[in-house]
């Protein structure tokens, strides 16, 4: 076969050329960490990735949510065990007015004792994480409790996607908890209380009594309540875990590079480029036009 | 018979002197694209009219197959590489990159999954508003990218177009070169093969045929049908024109006479360039222009349904689009919640700020099938528009490669035949220098034959 002497000039560019590509391309594969750095290099792959970073993104959102919801129902589990003290106090306080006999200056100021222990509940029931009302349901943005101890809130708990098609509330809201049972509520209970004890008025503090373990039994099941959503969250937490590193797996299979495998074919193409710079230096070959 | 011997010894020396000559030309164009070797013509003549030899013009040594092969060849290369680069574009624009839909999409989730966890703040708001100028920001500029690149596979055509112009109107000026240099017995070597390089040119860009006259001039046609260059000197001009969409159309000229010829141009850069344009550049642009539709129908619904922090209902997020075509560049925060966070609805009911579940409802737009005719999410639908111009770009690199590769063993083909060997053309050089050195002896011993003779007494 005739070889012409342009055509040594052509193989060697063109497979100079071709070697840095490779070189290029395993260069690339290199610093990025990844296999597929766009889509031609695996249309699949690449289709694929899309999918898994959306996922991943929104399991980040819903872990983000769960961590949201949990703060909000953390403070609920707090503020629900101090109303349950303050309701277990309320309650010895009207065991101790109904027992025995109680001087006036002695009912009088277990009457104050009534009213701090109403006190306090009205600031528990007011409490706000972050500048939000957790016992304000929707109507988060104001005390939802007035000073005469109405309940002015929402009655439905504000929801949140904590896994795929998975929505747990944030807690539970202040009717539920401060005025249920069918009675007018906590406060109320603790007026009569503090009343009863000012007139000394027994039939009152039992039935202060009463509405103050009525009560009690509500929050008492309120606060199961709320530790139940907590549950959830974990629970979703933990299935959102496992979906996480399972995704991670897989955009791991589709777009990132083995490092050893990278660095091993930029070490061949390294070599490869070398070779055929060092053969294209050496242009043109022997022949008769240098002897 | 010493008058012969002269003049045998003269023709050899001719022969040996027009060898070396054209081995020189041959090795002084060792490097010239395009440039055929050439062969000395020579024939013994008979003792009886006189002895010698006979030389003739110096022969390209070219066989036509392969040249139209090689023609071929580069026609399908041109027009894979112009496809291959119209589509590179797409690699961009649908990278995994700060910027791009994909990434504008799912920060727009993770702003919905804020917003749904505390609608009453003013933070969330704002950056859920700030997530979807960038979902729009996206799209228009993957729209306007797209839309480019066909823009710029029109300019393509155009120059394309006016580059086989310009090579048309200089192969009808070789041909008459030719065929007078011919006809007048001179040598037309490099006129042939410079003539030859321009076809070439036009083929990588256009489907040409060549038809050969016995003068030397060619008739060439394009796609075997349409004449683009006589024999006589003459051509057609070959211009673009603008249809309804805007895409460029090839048309040929001849005096007044105007005729589309587009549909004779199915292979070269010019077709690539069109391909490229009416196919893949095409069917993902209106692919992104659907995505951006079904993203703003989705989320406009949802978000018409809900009440803004003032009260407001009915709003919408993005303006809503006319239209799937030019969506994805007209795409743009509706002025009823630009700037204005607390016009966001991500209540159900009136009066209620931490009501979040509107916001739950757009945040779940994501999870549902709203896109390509309500069978795919959002996520879904540009996965697959990922995939589709991975693919594009992938078969055109492919397509190229592979051509290229053709291309490159064709011209390999037509080296091994017609291209310069430097050693070869040493050894001729050394042949002829011998050739002229024994016929240098012939006339020198003519010469002392002759002296001997005269000075015979």
């Amino acid at each position: 076969m005739r070889v012409p002497d342009i055509r040594y000039l052509q193989v060697a560019q063109r497979s100079v050329e071709d070697r840095r590509a490779d070189y290029l391309q395993a260069q690339e594969q290199a610093l990025s960490g990844l296999r597929v750095n766009r889509p031609s290099d695996d249309p699949v792959a690449a289709a694929r990735a899309g999918l898994m970073y959306s996922e991943q993104a929104r399991l980040e959102g819903y872990g983000e949510a769960a961590d949201h919801a949990a703060m909000f129902l953390q403070a609920q589990d707090d503020v629900l065990g101090d109303v349950s003290t303050v309701l277990s106090r309320g309650t010895e306080v009207a065991v101790q007015a109904l027992n025995g006999t109680l001087s006036a200056e002695e009912r009088t100021a277990l009457s104050y004792v009534a009213d701090g222990l109403r006190e306090e509940l009205a600031i528990l029931s007011n409490r706000s994480v972050a500048g939000r009302y957790i016992f304000g349901g929707y109507a988060d943005d104001a005390p939802p409790f007035d000073a005469a101890g109405n309940y002015v809130g929402s009655t439905d708990a504000a929801e949140v996607f904590v896994g795929p098609g998975v929505k747990v509330p944030m807690g539970v809201t202040g009717d539920e908890v401060f005025t249920a049972g069918g009675r007018t509520g906590v406060f109320d209970a603790l007026s009569n209380l503090q009343t009863a004890l000012q007139t000394n008025d027994r039939a009152g503090m039992q039935d202060a009594l009463d509405r103050l373990q009525l009560a009690g039994n509500v929050v008492r099941d309120r606060w199961s309540l709320v530790g139940a959503y907590s549950e959830s969250v974990d629970a979703a937490s933990a299935l959102r875990e496992q979906r996480q590193y399972r995704v991670e797996d897989e955009l791991t299979a589709q777009v990132h590079a083995d490092t050893f495998d990278v660095f091993g074919k930029l070490g061949q193409a390294r070599s490869a480029l070398e070779a055929a710079v060092e053969i294209a230096s050496k242009l043109p070959p022997p022949g008769l036009l240098l002897g | 018979m010493i008058r012969e011997m002269f003049s045998v010894g003269i023709s050899g020396l001719h022969a040996a002197s027009l060898g070396t000559t054209v081995t020189s030309q041959n090795l002084s164009n060792l490097d010239t694209p395009g440039y055929s070797r050439q062969m000395p013509v020579q024939h013994p003549l008979a003792l009886e009219a006189g002895g010698g030899v006979i030389t003739g013009s110096p022969v390209r040594v070219v066989d036509d197959m392969v040249e139209r092969r090689l023609t071929e060849a580069t026609t399908l290369a041109g027009e894979a590489s112009a496809r291959a680069d119209s589509v590179s574009v797409l690699d961009q624009v649908f990278s995994e990159m700060e910027g791009s839909i994909g990434s504008a999409l799912r920060r727009f989730e993770e702003a919905l999954a804020g917003f749904a966890q505390a609608p009453s703040e003013r933070s969330p708001r704002t950056l859920l508003l700030a997530a979807a100028e960038q979902v729009t920001t996206a799209f228009n500029a993957a729209g306007q990218a797209v839309d480019d690149a066909r823009a710029d596979a029109n300019s393509a055509i155009v120059r394309e177009v006016q580059h086989v112009n310009a090579r048309l109107e200089e192969i009808a000026g070789l041909n008459v070169r030719v065929a007078d240099a011919l006809g007048s017995g001179q040598e037309a070597g490099s006129l042939l093969d410079h003539r030859d390089m321009l076809i070439r040119e036009v083929g990588e860009r256009m489907p040409v045929s060549v038809v050969e006259h016995d003068s030397g001039a060619v008739t060439l046609m394009l796609d075997g049908s349409r004449i683009l260059v006589g024999p006589g000197g003459e051509h057609r001009e070959l211009t673009t024109g603008v249809n309804g969409d805007g895409n460029r159309y090839v048309i040929a000229r001849n005096g007044s006479v105007e005729e589309d010829v587009t549909s004779f141009i199915d292979s070269g850069k010019v077709f690539g360039y069109m391909d490229a344009r009416d196919g893949s550049l095409a069917d993902v642009e209106a692919l992104v222009d659907e995505l951006a539709y079904d993203t703003v129908n989705a989320y406009n619904s949802v978000h018409q349904a809900g009440y803004g922090l003032d009260g407001s209902t009915g709003r919408n997020l993005f303006i809503p689009l006319a239209q799937i075509p030019g969506a994805a560049v007209q795409m743009e925060l509706s002025s009823d919640v630009a700037g204005q966070p607390d016009n966001v609805a991500g209540a159900q009911a009136v009066g209620l700020a931490g009501d979040n579940r509107n916001a739950l409802a757009l945040q779940e737009v994501a999870e549902n099938p709203v896109a390509s005719g309500l069978s795919r999410t959002l996520g879904e639908a540009y996965a697959s528009l990922v995939g589709v111009a991975g693919t594009a770009v992938e078969s055109a690199n492919y397509a190229s490669n592979h051509a290229t590769s053709a291309l490159e063993q064709t011209q390999s083909m037509r080296d091994s035949l017609s291209g310069v060997s430097s050693d070869e053309e040493l050894v001729n050089l050394v042949k002829y220098q011998r050739a002229y050195q024994a016929s240098m002896r012939v006339v020198q011993t003519a010469d002392s034959l002759l002296e001997e003779l005269l000075n015979m007494r």
